[in-house]
């Protein structure tokens, strides 16, 4: 075909993402006229549904923003009140957070990596088609998935109401037994994640390494997951509330998602950009795992993403490890709290990157205001940016099929969660 | 001594509780009086997908409960074979990978019980807050029952 010829992609539903999305191609005389990523989920309005509603309850509503990552919106949450209402949770509840956060990090990751990302590299419409070839990896994948669930549990969750996330604390502390038996869970899993990490940096990923701004937490001293500030490889580096006057939300008109720009520029959160920041964050042994595997990080390659989630699959591990193995049964699950008025910011890493929340509350606890910023929003406009790069280094001279393959694939590396990204893919190719 | 187990899948979604609401409503029948010589559990499960493996791992026959959205009328059961399930081979959400993407994972993994029967629930799943034209439990649930004894008298 002729690298002139002009092609409209259309993709009606993307596959392998979270939710519902469509892309709109137009290219003409071989440049890309016009892309649209649009997110067709309806509105989930969920910063309403919590204005008027108690602090207490805000950790169950925001868990139902998303099936996938529910700890993460209850830990942006819990982080926020708790700075209105002056509450130091303690040592203990910050040490079961970060645990709480490994075992999402782990099955969230875990199921990406082997549901969505890997059938694309390995030639596979499907996990259903890939377990055939590869079931001892898919296996592996669904082993640690379980093994993720198994961790957010121990907390005290029903299993219809997965988390005992509260305002200072938990609802339950796990037994000592029942640590220990994880501990037992989470050294057996350790040489499989490591035999993960290597078998995704071999996977045969395209090189295609492009400029963006990578944007994520930093903390003096762990590998980012509850706490930190907000840095970029491009310099910034601010606290909390200063989210607001460097990140603008607005609407664009074919989609129900909002964008994101920082300093008026797309960005990108999530594990690659978590990684690229926080190399020296990792704990030893990845870190000499990911040296062994020769590839080069920070990675400007969106196809290193899949490595990246590897890579915090292993990291939440030995994380989750090292807390458990001192675990003590404690006097108290949970700190009291003193309600008052106020206004307070909470900024977690959400397996798909930063997780923004902001809550006014009366003097009463009940929730004034409400702000959710979720990563997939912020990732927007990266993926359009990504998508008119990558398809236009790509090359048209391609088949309908490929071009939209290809897109769908520079989607799925975002792992974007459009449940969540409405506070896949339709693709449409206009060929003139 | 066979394991028999019982699992009623759904989430918040209104209509989509339907297997949770008919696994409550099982847990009344005397099982283990009718059947003492198997051990049989009944469990749900909020949006499990491919952890749907897990639950039933081990087995000898495995009971799903979901909702289902055939054109049918409300409180319909269909009792449904693994292969007779429509799966689609590229997964549209994890969201939406449901019983169907499950047992198409099991069978590729070789992972499926010895025996396993799904029934399809007719309900209109809607988001939280809309109405929807949902089947009675109570109703159902007899059928259910019925249905469900048979599957493991005929097991042996």
């Amino acid at each position: 075909m002729s690298e002139q010829r002009e092609i409209s992609i259309h993709v009606p539903v993307l596959a392998r993402v979270e939710g519902d999305g469509a892309l709109d191609i137009e290219v003409r005389e071989g440049r890309i006229e016009r892309l649209q990523l649009r997110i067709f989920e309806p509105p989930r309005l969920f910063e309403k549904f919590i204005e008027g509603r108690s602090y207490a309850e805000v950790p169950d509503l925001v868990a139902r923003i998303c099936g996938i990552c529910p700890v993460a919106y209850q830990m942006s949450a819990v982080q926020a009140l708790e700075g209105i209402f002056g509450c130091d949770a303690g040592p203990w509840v910050q040490a079961m957070r970060r645990v709480i956060y490994c075992g999402e990090w782990i099955e969230s990751h875990a199921l990406h990596i082997h549901l969505l990302a890997a059938p694309d590299y390995l030639g596979f419409k499907s996990v259903i088609d890939m377990a055939q070839q590869y079931p001892n990896e898919v296996n592996r994948g669904l082993r640690l998935q379980a093994l993720g669930n198994a961790m957010i549990r121990m907390f005290g969750g029903r299993s219809v109401h997965p988390v005992g996330v509260r305002v200072g604390g938990f609802h339950h502390a796990p037994r000592e037994a029942d640590v220990e038996a994880m501990c037992a869970q989470l050294r057996a899993a350790l040489p499989e994640a490591e035999a993960l990490v290597r078998w995704a940096a071999a996977l045969p990923l395209p090189d295609d390494a492009q400029c963006f701004t990578s944007v994520a937490l930093r903390h003096p001293d762990e590998y980012p997951m509850f706490s930190g500030r907000i840095v970029s490889d491009q310099g910034h580096d601010f606290a909390l509330p200063e989210f607001e006057q460097r990140v603008r939300e607005f609407q664009v008109p074919y989609s129900t998602a909002l964008h994101a720009l920082l300093d008026g520029q797309p960005y990108l959160v999530g594990p690659l950009a978590r990684l690229n920041l926080n190399l020296d964050r990792l704990p030893a042994p990845v870190r000499t795992v990911l040296d062994e595997t020769g590839i080069g990080f920070p990675s400007a390659n969106m196809y290193h993403s899949i490595v990246a989630r590897a890579v915090e699959i292993y990291t939440a591990l030995w994380e989750a490890l090292r807390l458990l193995e001192q675990y003590r049964y404690p006097h108290t699950s949970y700190a009291d709290i003193e309600l008052r008025a106020g206004v307070g910011f909470g900024c977690t890493e959400a397996p798909r990157g930063i997780l923004w929340h902001r809550y006014q509350s009366d003097a009463q606890g009940m929730i004034r205001a409400c702000r959710i910023v979720p990563p997939t929003n912020q990732n927007q406009a990266r993926i359009e940016e990504d998508l008119r790069n990558s398809l236009q280094s790509y090359g048209f001279q391609r088949s309908d099929a490929e071009l939209r393959l290809r897109a769908e694939t520079v989607v799925r590396n975002y792992d974007p969660c459009i449940s969540c990204s409405t506070h896949f893919l339709q693709l449409k190719i206009d060929r003139r | 001594m066979s394991r028999i187990c019982i699992l009623g899948i759904g989430s918040p979604a209104e209509g989509d509780r339907i297997g949770w609401e008919l696994a409550e409503a099982l847990r009344r029948f005397d099982w283990c009086g009718c059947f003492p010589q198997h051990e049989i559990t009944i469990d749900v499960a909020d949006r499990p997908g491919s952890r749907l493996l897990d639950l039933f791992a081990g087995a000898d026959l495995a009971v799903v409960i979901d909702a289902m959205q055939s054109g049918a009328p409300p409180g319909t059961v269909c009792r449904i074979e693994p292969d007779q399930l429509q799966t689609a081979q590229g997964l549209h959400s994890t969201h939406g990978f449901g019983v169907a993407g499950a047992l198409a994972l099991g069978a590729a993994l070789g992972r499926l019980p010895p025996r396993l029967v799904v029934y399809g629930i007719e309900s209109s799943v809607t988001q939280a807050g809309a109405a929807s034209e949902q089947p009675a439990p109570s109703d159902v649930c007899a059928r259910l029952q019925e249905s469900i004894a048979a599957d493991i008298q005929g097991g042996g």
